[in-house]
């Protein structure tokens, strides 16, 4: 078995007095996709939050290509290659596309795919089109590939993907999972959190559940499918 | 006709070092979200470093090195401010940034009259550019044309600097989204030293190309800043194309508003400020924020009632000040009555500030029409301090409704700005209209009745006053009304959502804070026997702001500490110690950066927590409210 980049155990977090994260254990190996599936409000995007120290409180260990991430300033977890694909996208919509990938630019990473604009233009080629147009110009989808591109830049060794499908089109869905598909086969390292089963299926290799901040599941996609009864208890809608 | 080209020109020469120095607070703003209240301070030392070198350098190149290299002594002056004292609180409420720069200002305008003096410094000429040449008839000055070139010329700079470096999109990008930034991994700490010390730069050379023109005195950085806030954010924040048009407009306007409306030439930029933000409420080339961040007063901790102990130490503290005039003598009488007065004007602001979440910049205005509604009264009619006392304040109240009509349309630091723009209309006026308020002679013989002459029954008069003020303060804090104006400000749209009229109910807030400020000008006008349109300054405004920031916002309690420390030492410095600006600013810095939540938030937090551990440690079974809230 390969080298787990990320090992995460007892992570707990708050928000001001509520407590949203309840030791939640989680472990991703390299060139693995792990989906992490589970309800809104059910503690994805604070997992993901927490991993990127945007959480100011958080308990627990994170070791993230052998260093303790948590607690660490965020510019510093980023620069340690952990890219963040946030759920709102957060495009800087001022800037052009060009100018949304410089700002993703690091310096290549030893043993982890090297992005260039190039590259990415080929995996995204609506965005090729659009190179000078400014980020706030752009639909949701080509917004959502933007921002994919963008944290590529940064040549990371694991992608924190949160809800890539959320809110677009089932053609634009069906072109996100062959990229992703392709960024898997390039080799890059992530974790998808999804509430599309159905869609998280087509890429990830393994399904951990969260519902309520604590993980109830953790397995292959064929081990889910033996027990119906969890899928059903905690993801159906 | 000529003679309007020349003024046309001389306007643009005023809106290139305008510019200048705005588009450095507007870059500064936009990435740090830092409102740098020193920029005019660092505008000053610019002028005044020029001024020295282009003295002393030897040559005809003296002058012309002096320029920029005074420029950049300042810009690295800025730079160790910002990783000295800045860099420490980024993470403070923002308005603790505006706090220290204003420490920083203080200092400054010691500091120079410490090393240059007091007096006028008028610069050398610009040799080589020191004639004048013809334009349509009328001499121009040379110099004037180089800098009216300046303007274009650095926003070209500033333009490539922006999209042709990788510096210049990190700096756009944070701009627009710190987080995401950071996210992405670029530590932003270098990003905003550089970004400071750029904006620093830009202000300094702005004082430094002055020399020639204007003569350098120790009063500019106010006057600078003022001007600079206008442009900004009626060109709208962090954008610089915005800046140079405002800048552009606000100075033709100056330099035809003296020709055409000399009795409201001062009036008059503020009124399109006033303008162009109902119109366009994020100025001309601004936008609204894509991820507006929360609103002031929004507190970790919700305000709370006073507890048993809060409320012992309330009728304790009532008691000694009821007790006082046994012991204090008239002087310390008259000085407690002064600091009660500030505390009504802090509490006011907090009400507007802590409670409703809209900072105000102009709040003295409020103070100030109430003092001079007293006064008005008097002058004119003859009237008796009751009636005074009763009348004046409406005056505040007229000004809070109407100014804050306005205000309540915009949000965050355009709605802050627009309160300081607002102030400044008062403030003109006052100054301006000389036939009705007598201008900067101010009104005087505004005596209490003769029953209340005595400092003594003066001083229980405004005790019982300011304390009702406190109390009515509070209890409107805790009614239904207070929780609608806490809803707007913790989130507009949930509180559009359950049915809050939410521009209606911020008015309001506006409107009673106004009032409330306007009793404590009112006491003020009585006290002092005059008013003088000093009350009305951005000092004044600023000085609330330190109170209640200094005091904690996010307690109800806060502003009365603040305001009673404050202004204590300050009374005390003014009198006691010759630069007291400088102790006083260096102070307030120390305080900022020891203290980032104010001295009553520290305790509600930091010592509070620690003497109820304590005590209940004793009182065993005995549960807070919090016990209950964190219990599994």
């Amino acid at each position: 078995m390969t080298e787990a980049v990320l090992e995460v155990r007892g992570l707990n977090a708050w928000y001001g007095r509520a407590h949203i994260l309840f030791d939640v254990d989680l472990t991703v190996r390299r060139g693995e996709v792990v989906a992490l599936l589970g309800r809104n409000g059910a503690g994805k995007t604070t997992t993901f939050a927490s991993l990127m120290g945007l959480v100011p409180s958080v308990t627990g260990s994170a070791t993230f290509d052998g260093a303790a991430i948590l607690g660490r300033p965020t510019h510093e977890i980023a620069g340690r290659g952990l890219g963040y694909v946030p759920e709102d996208r957060r495009i800087f919509t001022d800037l052009t596309v060009d100018e949304n990938l410089m700002v993703g630019e690091r310096p290549p990473r030893d043993g982890v795919p090297h992005w260039t604009p190039a590259i990415l233009y080929d995996l995204f080629p609506n965005l090729a089109e659009l190179r000078r147009r400014p980020g706030g110009h752009m639909s949701g989808g080509e917004q959502q590939m933007l921002t994919i591109a963008r944290t590529l830049m940064g040549n990371p060794s694991l992608v924190l993907l949160d809800e890539p499908s959320e809110g677009l089109a089932p053609r634009i869905v069906e072109q996100m999972a062959n990229a992703l598909n392709a960024m898997k086969r390039e080799g890059v390292t992530l974790i998808l959190s999804e509430q599309n089963l159905h869609f998280s299926r087509l890429i990830s290799d393994r399904a951990t559940i969260i519902e309520g901040g604590r993980i109830r599941f953790d397995g292959t996609f064929a081990e889910l499918d033996a027990q119906p009864a969890i899928s059903a208890t905690y993801l159906a809608v | 006709m000529d003679f309007l080209v020349a003024q046309f020109l001389n306007g643009l020469a005023s809106a290139s070092s305008l510019f200048l120095v705005a588009s450095g607070l507007s870059i500064i703003f936009g990435v740090t979200r830092i409102v740098n209240f020193a920029h005019g301070a660092f505008y000053m030392l610019g002028a005044y470093l020029a001024y020295t070198l282009a003295t002393h350098l030897p040559g005809p190149f003296g002058f012309w090195v002096a320029l920029p290299l005074s420029a950049l002594a300042v810009a690295g002056l800025g730079a160790l401010v910002e990783m000295t004292i800045l860099r420490r609180i980024y993470a403070a409420p923002e308005l603790f940034q505006l706090l220290a720069t204003f420490g920083l200002t203080l200092m400054v305008e010691d500091l120079v009259v410490m090393i240059w003096g007091p007096e006028d410094l008028l610069g050398p000429r610009a040799p080589g550019l020191d004639g004048a040449i013809p334009i349509f008839g009328q001499l121009f000055p040379t110099y004037d044309l180089l800098v009216i070139a300046m303007g274009p010329l650095v926003l070209l700079g500033l333009w490539l600097l922006f999209r042709r470096t990788r510096w210049g999109v990190l700096v756009r990008a944070a701009t627009e989204d710190r987080t995401m930034v950071a996210a992405l991994g670029v530590n932003q700490k270098w990003l905003f030293t550089s970004v400071f010390t750029l904006g620093i730069f830009l202000a300094a050379l702005g004082g430094a190309l002055q020399i020639p023109r204007e003569a350098v005195h120790h009063a500019l950085d106010l006057q600078v800043i003022v001007e600079a806030f206008v442009i900004v954010v009626v060109g709208g924040l962090g954008n610089v194309l915005g800046a140079f048009l405002a800048a552009v407009m606000i100075a033709e306007l100056n330099a035809f508003g003296i020709l055409l409306f000399p009795k409201i030439s001062l009036v008059l930029v503020f009124l399109v400020m006033a303008a162009v933000l109902v119109v366009r409420p994020w100025g001309l080339l601004g936008r609204p924020e894509a991820h507006p961040r929360a609103s002031v007063g929004q507190a970790v901790e919700p305000l709370r009632r006073l507890g048993p102990a809060g409320l012992a130490a309330s009728l304790l503290l009532a008691g000694a000040l009821a007790l006082l005039p046994l012991v204090a003598g008239p002087y310390l009488l008259t000085v407690v009555t002064e600091l009660l007065i500030f505390a009504l004007f802090a509490a006011s602001l907090h009400l507007m500030m802590g409670v409703g979440g809209m900072v105000s910049f102009g709040h003295a205005a409020y103070f100030g029409l109430g003092a001079y509604g007293a006064a008005l009264l008097v002058r004119f009619i003859g009237a008796p301090m009751e009636l005074g006392i009763l009348l004046g304040p409406l005056l505040a109240l007229a000004g809070g409704l109407l100014f804050g009509w306005f205000c309540v349309r915009l949000s965050g630091v355009y709605l802050a700005m627009l309160t300081l723009a607002f102030a400044q209309i008062v403030w003109s006026i006052i100054f301006q209209w000389y036939e009705v308020t007598g201008g900067d002679n101010g009104i005087l013989g505004i005596w209490p009745s003769k029953w209340a002459a005595d400092p003594q029954v003066y001083y229980y008069l405004v005790l019982g006053l300011c304390g009702l003020g406190l109390v009515a303060i509070r209890r409107v804090i805790f009614s239904p009304f207070g929780y609608a104006l806490r809803a707007c400000r913790d989130s507009v749209l949930r509180a559009e959502a359950i049915g809050i009229h939410r521009q209606r109910v911020q008015w309001m807030g506006f409107a009673l804070a106004g009032a409330f400020a306007g009793v404590g000008g009112t006491l003020y006008a009585y006290l002092k026997g005059s008013v003088f349109p000093d009350v009305i300054s951005i000092a004044t405004s600023v000085d609330g702001l330190v109170m209640v920031l200094l005091g904690g916002i996010q307690t109800v309690s806060g502003p009365i500490v603040g305001a009673a420390t404050y202004k204590a030492l300050s009374i005390y410095m003014t009198s006691q110690i010759a630069y007291w600006q400088l102790v006083l600013g260096g102070l307030i810095v120390v305080l900022v950066v020891a203290f980032p939540e104010g001295i009553a938030g520290f305790w509600q937090r930091q010592v509070g927590p620690r003497l109820r551990a304590r005590l209940g440690a004793r009182r065993a079974g005995e549960h807070t409210p919090e016990d209950w809230e964190a219990a599994p």
